[in-house]
C-alpha cells in the first residue's frame, strides 16, 4: 500500500515495562502475558492516518536489559520519533529515566520526537509511580507524556498516532529535512519529488509543500 | 625454530649495518620521543617501508608506539602510514619480501583488539574523507575481522555507530572504496544477526539496491555480486530482517534485474558471462531466501504476494521461457518460481496460463514437464522440474483436479492438445528410469490429500499399444513394479502406490483385486536378501502392505483385515515386518528429504524420497506397526492409545534427538583431548625452545665474563659503562627467562588440573549413554507390554500411563544426566582455552627474550669491536661465538 510518509520509531526503556507488549498491542491487537525477553531488536509495522495522510509506522522494539545497551543506542541514530517506557508499578524503571534520555540525546537527531509512556496502568493497586510525577519529568524535559496499558489497550493507540502527530507537525513547520531519510522520515512513493525544493532550516519555505 | 632462523640471521649481520630490529628500536624512538612533527611523520613513513620485509620487528617493537599516534589525532599524512603499517603488520597473507615466516598477522591482531579503544580509533579515522586514510583504515579493520572475527563483531557493535559509519561508507562517491567497504561489510555480517538487524535499519536495502542498479543489474561487475552476497548475509535465517525487507517494498527493485536479463534486441544470440551467471545465481538465491518453504508460512505467503504484486513472478516466468539462459540457471530459475508459488493460489493460476512461445501453443508448465521427461536434459533441471511441478499442486485441489480430469475417457480436450497428466504417464512408460521415478513422483503430487482424486484414478484405463485392451493404471502400475527393473523405477512405482492408497479404502480394495498383488508383496517382503537397495524396496513394499490393512474396508473376504494380518504374521512374522517396515527411516536420504521438499539428486543414479511421502510414512509407520499387531478384537485395537503411541513416538524422538547429542558430546571430548595431547606437545617443544635459550644464555655469560677480565686488564670509563649495561642486561635476561620457567611450571600445573576433568566428562558421557541404552531397553519393554495388553483392553490404558510416566520421569533423569555432561564439557573447554592462552604467552615471552637475546648480541659485539678499537686483542678461543669478521678483524689488527 502507498502512504504519504513512513515514520521509523524506536521504544525504549528497562526491561520488563512491556515496550514489546505495546509493540504487539499496537500491531496485533493482542497481549502477551509472558514476558519474552527480547533479544536484539523487533520490528513491526503498521500504516496510520492522520490528516487524511497514510502514514506508515515502522518501530523498532529494543531490548532493555543493560547486556544489549550498546546494541539499543545503534537505533537512536535514525529515528524520527522514539517511546520512552517506564513500568508506573516499578519506581526503579522511573528512576533510571534520566539515563535512558541522556543516551537518546547524545546518540540520536536533535529533532526525534520522545514520548515518554508510564505503562502498565491497570495495575492500579501496585502503582508506585504517581501520575503527576509522570508529567512532572515530562514537562521538565520536554517530552509528551502518557500513561497506558498494553494490557486492555488504554492509550496504546494514542501513544504511538500522538508521537505521529507531533512528527507530522514538525514537518510542516519545516523542522524536518524530510530529504534526508537518515531523519527516520520517508517520503511515499505518492509524494512525487515535487516539493523536494526545501533543505533543511528553510522554515518557512516548507509550509504547503505536501500538496497531495 | 623459526625463532633461531631468525635469531641467526641477527646475528650475521654486517656489522657496518644495524640489524633490521635496530633500526626499527631506533625509528619507534623518534616516533615517541621527537618532538618535531615532521620527524615523527618521517619515522612512520620509514616504518611503514620497512613494515612488510620486518613485519615481526615492526610488530614487536613498533606495534605500541603506532597506536598511540593513531590515538593521538595525527594530521593526514601521518594516520595514512600508521594505518598502512598496521594493514601490513596484521595481514593474513605471507608477504613476498618477507621470505618464509610464520604467519604473525594473527598475533598481531590479538595484541591489537586487547583494546577496543584501538579499534574504535580506526572506526573514528574512517570520518576522514581522504582515501589515503580511509582506504586502509578499512584494510586494517577487515584484516582484523578476518583474524579475530567473532572479537572484532562483538567490538564494533559495542562502538556507538560503529556499524552506521561503515554503512555510510557505502554511500562514498568512489567506487573503490565502497567496494572495500562492501567487503568489509560482508564479512562483518556472518552469522551475527544483531548486526544485520542494525544494517536493515540503516536502510542497508536501499544502498545496496542503489549499487545494484548504478552497476547495471545482472550486467554489471562483481561489485554487484558483493552487493547481493551482503543481502544475503542480512536475510538468511533473519526473520525480522525479511519483514523489514517486505516493508520497504525492496522486493520491486529485484524485479529490473530479472527484466535486464533478457535477451537484447540487437544481439540476441549472445551467451552470458561468468560474471553475470554467479550475478543472476546470486539475486535468485536473495527471491528463493524470501520464500523458501523452510522459513514460517506468515513470512512466506505476503512474500510470495509480494513477488507477484511487483511484476517479479511474470518477469522470472518470461525469463524461464526465453532462450540462451544456461541451463543451471534455468534450474535454478525453476525452482525460484516454484516456491515463489508453492501452497500460494493466485501465484499458482498464474503460473498454470504462463505460455511458452511455441507452435503449436503450449503452457510452459506443459513444456517444462517435456524437459522432465526427456532423457537428454541434465538431471538437476529435471528435478527442478519436477519441484516446480509439486509446488504447483501443493494446496491446490483445482490443479490437482485437472491433471487427473484430462486423463479420463470423457475429457474431450484431451483428445486435441496434450495434458501434463498424459506426459505423466507417458514417462511411466518411458525406457528410462529416472523418468518413471519423476513421472510416478509427480502423478502421486496429484492424489496428495485428495481422496476425490485417488477415486477418479483409479477409473483411468490407458492403451499401450494398439491391438490391446486399455488396462487400469493402477494395474498398469503394479505390473511394471511386478516386472522388477532399476531402483528408481520401483521406487517411484511405490511411492505412487502408497501416496494412491494411504486414507483411501477404495483404492485399496481395487488394489487388492489385482492378480497376485498380495503375493507379490509378501514374497518381496518375506525375502531374505540383504542388499541395501533391496532392503530399501521391501521397505516400502512393507509400508505398501501395511496401508493395505489399515485402509481396509473388509469388502474382499480374501484380503480382510484380519486375513492379511495373520497373512503377515504367518509369511513374513509381526516383528521381521516392523523392521523392515522401519528401514526406510534409517536411509540417509530420508531426513533429509522430510527436511525441505526440494528434490536434490545430480546423478540419475542418486536415491531420493519424496518430501511429501516421507511425511505420509512418518505419519503412519506408527499406526501400521500397530494395525499388523496379533489379531485382536479390532474394536479393542481402536480404543486404548492412538494418542499415546504418539506419546510414546515422541519420546522416542527425544531419546533419539539425545542420543545424537551424546554422540556429538562424545566426538566434541574426543576434539578437546586431542587439543589437549597438542597443547602438551606444545609445551614440550617450548620446554626444548627454553633449553636452547638457556645455553645461548651461558654462552653469552661466559664470553661477558671473558670480556670482564679483558676490562680489567685495561679498564676505560667508556668500556666499563658499557659493561655494566651489558651485566644489567644480563640480569633482565636471567629474571625473565625464570619468569618463563616459573609460567611453564604453572602451565604444567594447569595442564595438571585439566586431566581430571577430561576423566570425569568420558565418565559422565559413559553414563549418559548407559542410561540412554536403558531407557530404550525400556521402551521396547513398554511396546511388548502394549502388544500383550491388547488381550486386556479394559487395564491397557492404565498400564499405558503408568508407563509413560516411569519413560517421562527417566527421560527428565536423563536430560539432567545430559545438562551436567555439557556443563563438564564447557568446564573443559574453558580449561582448554585457558591452557592455550598460557602456552600464547609463553611465546610472547619467548620472542621478547629472543628480541634482548638478538640486541645483546649486537651490543656484545660492538663491545668488543671497541675493545679492539681500544687497542686490546681479542682471542679466537675468547669468542668462538664470533664469526668469520671477526677473524678478518683479527687479521687486520695484527
Ligand atoms: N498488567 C500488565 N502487564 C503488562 C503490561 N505490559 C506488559 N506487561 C507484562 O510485563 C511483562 C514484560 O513485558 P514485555 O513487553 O515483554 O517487556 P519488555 O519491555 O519488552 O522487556 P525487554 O524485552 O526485556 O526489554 C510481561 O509479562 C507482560 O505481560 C500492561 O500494560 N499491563
Ligand atoms: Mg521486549
Amino acid at each position: 500500500m502507498s502512504y504519504a510518509y513512513l515514520f521509523k520509531y524506536i521504544i525504549i526503556g528497562d526491561t520488563g515495562v512491556g515496550k514489546s507488549c505495546l509493540l504487539l498491542q499496537f500491531t496485533d491487537k493482542r497481549f502477551q502475558p509472558v514476558h519474552d525477553l527480547t533479544i536484539g531488536v523487533e520490528f513491526g509495522a503498521r500504516m496510520i492516518t492522520i490528516d487524511g495522510k497514510q502514514i506508515k509506522l515502522q518501530i523498532w522494539d529494543t531490548a532493555g536489559q543493560e547486556a544489549f545497551r550498546s546494541i539499543t543506542r545503534s537505533y537512536y541514530r535514525g529515528a524520527a520519533g522514539a517511546l520512552l517506557v517506564y513500568d508506573i508499578t516499578r519506581r526503579d524503571t522511573f528512576n533510571h529515566l534520566t539515563t535512558w534520555l541522556e543516551d537518546a540525546r547524545q546518540h540520536s537527531n536533535s529533532n526525534m520526537v520522545i514520548m515518554l509512556i508510564g505503562n502498565k496502568s491497570d495495575l492500579e493497586s501496585r502503582r508506585e509511580v504517581k501520575k503527576e510525577e509522570g508529567e512532572a519529568f515530562a514537562r521538565e524535559h520536554g517530552l509528551v507524556f502518557m500513561e497506558t496499558s498494553a494490557k486492555t489497550a488504554a492509550n496504546v493507540e494514542e501513544a504511538f498516532i500522538n508521537t505521529a502527530r507531533e512528527i507530522y507537525e514538525k514537518i510542516q513547520e519545516g523542522v524536518f529535512d524530510i530529504n534526508n531519510e537518515a531523519n527516520g522520515i520517508k517520503l511515499g512513493p505518492q509524494h512525487l519529488p515535487s516539493n523536494a525544493n526545501t533543505p533543511s532550516g528553510g522554515a518557512s519555505a516548507s509550509q504547503g509543500g505536501s500538496c497531495c | 625454530m623459526d625463532y633461531f632462523f631468525g635469531f641467526k640471521s641477527v646475528i650475521s649481520q654486517p656489522d657496518a649495518e644495524p640489524s633490521p630490529a635496530d633500526t626499527v628500536l631506533r625509528l619507534v624512538e623518534r616516533v615517541t620521543s621527537s618532538t618535531l612533527l615532521e620527524d615523527r611523520r618521517d619515522a612512520c613513513r620509514a616504518i611503514k617501508a620497512l613494515s612488510k620485509k620486518y613485519r615481526l620487528e615492526v610488530g614487536a617493537h613498533g606495534l605500541d608506539a603506532l597506536i598511540a599516534v593513531l590515538v593521538s589525532d595525527p594530521d593526514l599524512e601521518t594516520s595514512s602510514f600508521v594505518l598502512e603499517t598496521l594493514c601490513n603488520v596484521t595481514s593474513s597473507e605471507v608477504f613476498d619480501e618477507e621470505g618464509v615466516g610464520a604467519p604473525v598477522g594473527e598475533q598481531f591482531t590479538e595484541i591489537f583488539l586487547k583494546k577496543p579503544e584501538n579499534v574504535i580509533s580506526v572506526i573514528t579515522l574512517l570520518d576522514e574523507y581522504d582515501f589515503h586514510v580511509r582506504l586502509p583504515a578499512i584494510r586494517l579493520l577487515m584484516n582484523l575481522l578476518n583474524n579475530k572475527s567473532k572479537e572484532m563483531q562483538e567490538i564494533i557493535l559495542a562502538c556507538p555507530m560503529g556499524v552506521a559509519k561503515l554503512i555510510d561508507i557505502l554511500s562514498d562517491s568512489r567506487d573503490f572504496v565502497r567496494n572495500e567497504a562492501l567487503l568489509l561489510l560482508i564479512q562483518l555480517t556472518k552469522s551475527n544477526a544483531n548486526i544485520q538487524n542494525i544494517i536493515a535499519y540503516e536502510r542497508g536495502f536501499d544502498q545496496l539496491f542503489k549499487v545494484v542498479a548504478s552497476e547495471g543489474y545482472s550486467d554489471g561487475g562483481i561489485v554487484v555480486d558483493d552487493s547481493l552476497q551482503l543481502m544475503l548475509n542480512l536475510l538468511k535465517r533473519n526473520a525480522s530482517n525479511q519483514t523489514v525487507f517486505r516493508e520497504e517494498s525492496c522486493m520491486k527493485e529485484i524485479t529490473p534485474f530479472f527484466r535486464s536479463c533478457q535477451p537484447s534486441e540487437s544481439d540476441p544470440g549472445h551467451s552470458w558471462s561468468t560474471q553475470k551467471i554467479s550475478n543472476v545465481h546470486s539475486m535468485l538465491q536473495v527471491v528463493r531466501t524470501l520464500v523458501s518453504p523452510a522459513n514460517a508460512t506468515q513470512v512466506v505467503s505476503p512474500a510470495q504476494k509480494n513477488v507477484f504484486g511487483c511484476g517479479l513472478l511474470s518477469e522470472l516466468c518470461a525469463l524461464l521461457m526465453s532462450p540462451g539462459v544456461p541451463a543451471d540457471i534455468l534450474s535454478e530459475i525453476i525452482c525460484t518460481v516454484g516456491e515463489s508459488i508453492r501452497g500460494c493460489r493466485r501465484n499458482q493460476e498464474f503460473f498454470g496460463q504462463v505460455m511458452a512461445s511455441s507452435s503449436p501453443p503450449r503452457t510452459a508448465l506443459i513444456v517444462l514437464l517435456m524437459s522432465m521427461v526427456n532423457e537428454k536434459q541434465p538431471v538437476p533441471l529435471r528435478a527442478a522440474v519436477l519441484y516446480c511441478f509439486e509446488c504447483f499442486l501443493y494446496k491446490n485441489d483445482v490443479s490437482q483436479g485437472q491433471i487427473i480430469q484430462a486423463l479420463l475417457p470423457t475429457s474431450t480436450e484431451a483428445m486435441q492438445n496434450i495434458s501434463a497428466g498424459q506426459l505423466l504417464c507417458g514417462g511411466l512408460f518411458s525406457t528410462d528410469c529416472l523418468s518413471h521415478w519423476l513421472s510416478s513422483v509427480a502423478l502421486s503430487h496429484a492424489l496428495v490429500g485428495n481422496s476425490n482424486n485417488k477415486e477418479l484414478l483409479l477409473r483411468v484405463h490407458l492403451a499401450i499399444a494398439k491391438d490391446v485392451a486399455p488396462v487400469s493404471l493402477l494395474q498398469q502400475a503394479f505390473n511394471i513394479l511386478q516386472m522388477g527393473g532399476k531402483l528408481q523405477t520401483r521406487l517411484g512405482i511405490l511411492t505412487l502406490l502408497s501416496t494412491w492408497l494411504a486414507d483411501s479404502s477404495n483404492s485399496v480394495a481395487q488394489f487388492l483385486k489385482l492378480q497376485n498383488a498380495i503375493a507379490f508383496l509378501t514374497a518381496l517382503v518375506a525375502s531374505n536378501e540383504h542388499d541395501d537397495q533391496e532392503v530399501l524396496v521391501q521397505s516400502l513394499c512393507a509400508f505398501l502392505l501395511g496401508l493395505c490393512v489399515v485402509y481396509n474396508n473388509d469388502s474382499n473376504s480374501n484380503f480382510s483385515k484380519e486375513s492379511l494380518c495373520q497373512l503377515i504374521t504367518k509369511r513374513i512374522g509381526v516383528e521381521t515386518f516392523v523392521d523392515k517396515l522401519a528401514e526406510i527411516a534409517k536411509h540417509e536420504v530420508y531426513s533429509k528429504a522430510l527436511k525441505h521438499p526440494q528434490i536434490r539428486i545430480n546423478t540419475a543414479a542418486d536415491i531420493q524420497f519424496d518430501h511429501e511421502f516421507c511425511r505420509l510414512y512418518k505419519a503412519l509407520e506408527n499406526v501400521i506397526a500397530k494395525a499388523v499387531a496379533p489379531p485382536t478384537s479390532p474394536k479393542g485395537a481402536e480404543s486404548p492409545s492412538e494418542s499415546e503411541l504418539k506419546a510414546v513416538a515422541k519420546y522416542k524422538d527425544v531419546i533419539r534427538e539425545q542420543d545424537g547429542q551424546i554422540q556429538h558430546l562424545r566426538q566434541r571430548l574426543a576434539a578437546l583431548e586431542g587439543d589437549h595431547i597438542a597443547a602438551q606437545s606444545k609445551i614440550e617443544e617450548l620446554n626444548v625452545n627454553l633449553h636452547h635459550l638457556q645455553d645461548q644464555n651461558t654462552l653469552l655469560k661466559a664470553q661477558r665474563n671473558n670480556n670482564v677480565i679483558i676490562d680489567e686488564s685495561e679498564p676505560s670509563s667508556q668500556s666499563e659503562s658499557s659493561t655494566e649495561k651489558l651485566m644489567k642486561e644480563l640480569e633482565a635476561l636471567r629474571l625473565d627467562n625464570e619468569r618463563l620457567q616459573g609460567q611453564l611450571e604453572q602451565q604444567q600445573s594447569a595442564k595438571d588440573l585439566a586431566m581430571p576433568v577430561n576423566g570425569g566428562i568420558g565418565l559422565a558421557v559413559e553414563f549418559a549413554s548407559t542410561q540412554s541404552a536403558s531407557i530404550m531397553d525400556s521402551f521396547t519393554t513398554h511396546e511388548d507390554v502394549q502388544v500383550c495388553s491388547f488381550f486386556r483392553p479394559e487395564s491397557s490404558a492404565n498400564t499405558v500411563d503408568l508407563e509413560l510416566k516411569t519413560v517421562r520421569s527417566r527421560l527428565d533423569a536423563m536430560e539432567t544426566e545430559l545438562a551436567e555432561t555439557k556443563h563438564c564439557l564447557s568446564v573443559s573447554i574453558a580449561e582448554n582455552a585457558e591452557l592455550k592462552e598460557e602456552i600464547e604467552r609463553v611465546k610472547k615471552d619467548q620472542e621478547d627474550l629472543l628480541v634482548l637475546l638478538a640486541d645483546q648480541d649486537g651490543k656484545v659485539q660492538k663491545y668488543k669491536d671497541r675493545l679492539k678499537t681500544l687497542g686490546q686483542t681479542v682471542s679466537d678461543d675468547e669468542d668462538d661465538e664470533l664469526d668469520d669478521l671477526g677473524e678478518d678483524d683479527e687479521e687486520l689488527s695484527s
